[in-house]
């Protein structure tokens, strides 16, 4: 029987999550790619993988990853570019760790790279509504922001959970991102403001969604374990999708990619939910990180609103939820997301992760969606002692 | 930039035209909350009437700038107009206003345009011709009837509104002096309009920290930094004034407080008058101060730039103050129209 290598974290870089007038794509990308290089002890890439969601609608710009390979200065090197909506990150780690996996790269950087800050609103609200289904949805006005509304309407109704609840959601996302240095929004927001803010799509205000804007991480995964630090491995990555229509889901307070992608990837792992350490969901709403602490498994369903208000997933709570400040306010940088969660996890299990670590952290998880709920990756990693 | 010999203002006045609309309004119609415009810091904005254009907002202003200064308009050896809201593409509008203020036909005549800060150029351009003594007196004058496209966020500021002054080399007539101002430009591309468009466009968030903060808060460090001057030393600080927050802002990150912003913020009450913004809010603080206080003003023009400007209160200032119209008498004169009023008086509606 053939044994297949571990496959670790080896580097990792990011820049702020920020509004970066001054940068764009490549600019961000050699940021992120630069410190990753640096971190590593792998200075040859077999392969380069880019994980971007919007360059082509957004900036005219596809083939994006032979053009980005080009200032990278290797020569010759494969560069492939990953599209799987806001899954993106997460997908294109998983396609660098099947490679690394299999045998046909000992080695690969994947980035993760989204300029946005330019982008007038409609023609941002456009693009992100792209990764709803084009045809049954969003022609029919049914924008993501509408559908996330009708999804927190229903979660409300069902577990009789309430706003406030559901709101101190974003308010444990912005104390936590005061103490990341690549967070977007590092300043707290109390409940008062969250509830008044500009309505989007009754009940979800302003405050409710994702901050969107630049960003750039880039993580390097090898077979080879590093001898001079604390060793990263991906354990396991279960993938999943569901029907992308919103009109052909059975049930709409649990996401059922995601139930089935962490089921996937706890198998493969060997483990189960009670033995993740911490943890980073895709909250692109409020309601979307409480219904996906419940179908990771870590609440009952209905249970994670008022765990949420209780303070158990605070970074001293019984299981920290996004201490980076998670998507809401360590910032959205879509395609680049999941990659932020695997380099800021991986910060966390080196024990690196300065005033935001978590003491102990042996196994981490994150979860990296599409859409409303069409796809889903989830990723267990954990530090090798 | 300092003259080579000081220059006074001898005359200011200004123009805001008596039609109001409330937020309120405009919110009814597009759908939004009552309270949106509040939360841009604007309660309602000047509309100018159906016979009014910058050209007379110009020359109303111009007058009474011209009965402050209590000079022979022939002295006038240049009028120059900053504005983004021509009556005319081609034709200048300074010749209309030197016409009817009996300054032609000895002068320098000219339009400016640098989106909101066109108004302050036309001053800087004033303060060289007579510190030079090019001429004897120099007439600038910021007017716009701001556009703004139906239903866009600057709907609820853009409004109509003008300020004008007449600067020359300083003596004991001048009610102030204007002893440096300092510019910042770079190219960025936050708010335009293109040739043959009815109303401009914007970068949304973009026009904040790398536009209006960056260029405001380089132009006032600028010029406190070469005259030696701290936020302590100064007792008005005017800014551009796009909406509520964005002045206020400036004003915390450059260490001033409200109560020195206060007396030249007028976008809560009559909007953002775009070229006339920075001069109207100068005219209200001239129409208030002492002798001997002390006056930052710092405009932002689109696309983008800063004009920073450090003035004295001089004596003379007590026996002109009451000679015209306060920017006050005109804040408080006001008649509320609706939508529909405001929307025919702006020309929004198109026939066929």
């Amino acid at each position: 029987m053939i044994k297949l290598s571990k496959v670790y974290i080896t580097g990792v870089g990011m820049t702020r999550v920020a509004d970066h007038w001054d940068k764009d794509l490549k600019d961000l990308f050699m940021e992120a790619a630069n410190k990753a290089l640096a971190d590593s002890i792998e200075t040859h890439m077999d392969a380069l993988y880019i994980a971007n969601m919007c360059a082509g609608l957004a900036y005219q710009q596809e083939n994006l990853a032979s053009m980005l390979a080009t200032y990278l200065n290797v020569d010759a090197i494969p560069a492939f570019r990953i599209e799987a909506g806001e899954a993106s990150g997460a997908a294109a780690v998983l396609q660098a760790y099947q490679a690394i996996k299999s045998g046909l790269f000992d080695t690969a950087m994947v980035v993760g790279v989204e300029k946005l800050s330019d982008l007038p609103s409609t023609k941002l609200t456009l693009t992100i509504s792209t990764t709803a289904d084009s045809e049954y949805d969003l022609k029919n006005g049914a924008t993501i922001q509408a559908i996330y509304a009708i999804i927190m309407k229903q979660y409300m109704n069902k577990f009789k959970a309430t706003r406030e609840q559901i709101a101190q959601f974003a308010v444990q996302m912005h104390r936590n991102a005061v103490k990341n240095p690549y967070a977007y929004l590092r300043f707290e927001i109390n409940l008062k403001s969250i509830l008044k803010a500009p309505p989007i799509a009754e009940p979800i205000t302003l405050y409710d969604e994702a901050a969107m804007t630049d960003g750039a991480a880039a993580i390097i995964l090898s077979r080879n374990q590093p001898k001079n630090q604390v060793s990263v491995a991906i354990e396991g990555i279960g993938v999943a999708s569901a029907p992308h229509q919103i009109g052909l889901r059975h049930n709409l307070t649990e996401m059922a990619c995601t139930t089935l992608a962490a089921k996937k990837a706890y198998k493969i792992a060997g483990i189960n939910s009670s033995e993740i350490d911490i943890v980073e969901v895709h909250d692109n709403y409020t309601i979307t990180g409480i219904t996906s602490i419940e179908d990771l498994g870590f609440f009952k369903k209905g249970e994670a609103a008022k765990a949420v208000e209780q303070g158990l997933i605070a970074p001293d709570g019984e299981l920290p939820v996004n201490v980076s400040g998670g998507l809401k306010a360590r910032g959205h940088p879509l395609g680049a997301t999941g990659v932020y969660q695997l380099a800021e996890l991986t910060l966390q299990l080196r024990g690196e992760a300065l005033e935001a670590q978590i003491p102990d952290v042996e196994t981490a998880l994150a979860h990296n969606m599409a859409g409303t709920g069409s796809l889903c990756i989830t990723t267990i990693l954990r530090r090798i002692k | 930039m300092r003259p080579s010999s000081p220059v006074g203002i001898f005359g200011w006045g200004g123009y805001i035209p008596k039609y109001r609309i409330k937020g309120e309004e405009i919110a009814r119609i597009w759908g939004k909350s009552p309270d949106y415009s509040l939360r841009l810091g604007v309660k309602e904005k000047a509309v100018a009437g159906p016979d009014e254009d910058t050209t007379t907002i110009a020359y109303e202003a111009a007058y009474n700038a011209l009965l402050r200064a209590q000079i022979d308009p022939k002295e006038i050896g240049a009028i120059f107009v900053g504005t983004e809201s021509k009556p005319y593409a081609v034709k200048p509008t300074g010749t209309i206003v030197a016409e009817a203020l009996g300054a032609t036909p000895n002068l320098l005549c000219a339009d400016f345009e640098f989106a909101c800060k066109a108004g302050t150029e036309a001053l800087q351009c004033c303060i060289g011709l007579t510190a030079s003594g090019m001429i004897k007196y120099g007439l600038a004058i910021g007017a716009d009837t701001a556009q703004s496209a139906p239903n866009d966020p600057l709907e609820y500021s853009a409004a109509s509104g003008g300020a004008a002054f007449i600067v020359g080399r300083a003596n004991a007539d001048a009610a102030a002096i204007i002893h440096a101002t300092y510019t910042y430009v770079t190219d960025t591309p936050d708010f335009w309009r293109r040739q043959g468009q009815p109303y401009p466009k914007h970068g949304e968030r973009f026009t904040g920290m790398p536009a209006y903060f960056r260029h405001i808060r380089e132009a006032a460090e600028g010029l406190m930094e070469e005259l030696g001057l701290t936020p302590l030393d100064i007792n008005y600080v005017v800014f551009h004034q796009p909406n509520g927050k964005f002045p206020l802002r400036a004003a915390r990150m450059l260490g001033f407080t409200i109560e020195q912003v206060n007396p030249g913020l007028l976008v809560p009450e009559i909007g953002n008058t775009y070229s006339g913004s920075s001069p109207l809010g100068l005219a209200a603080v001239l129409d208030i101060a002492k002798p001997q206080e002390t006056i930052l003003v710092v405009s932002y023009g689109s696309g983008a730039g800063s004009d920073a400007f450090y003035i004295t209160v001089e004596d003379a200032i007590e026996e002109k103050r009451n000679l015209a119209p306060k920017i006050r008498d005109y804040i408080e004169r006001k008649c509320y129209i609706d939508y529909a009023t405001y929307a025919k008086y702006r020309g929004k509606l198109v026939f066929g």
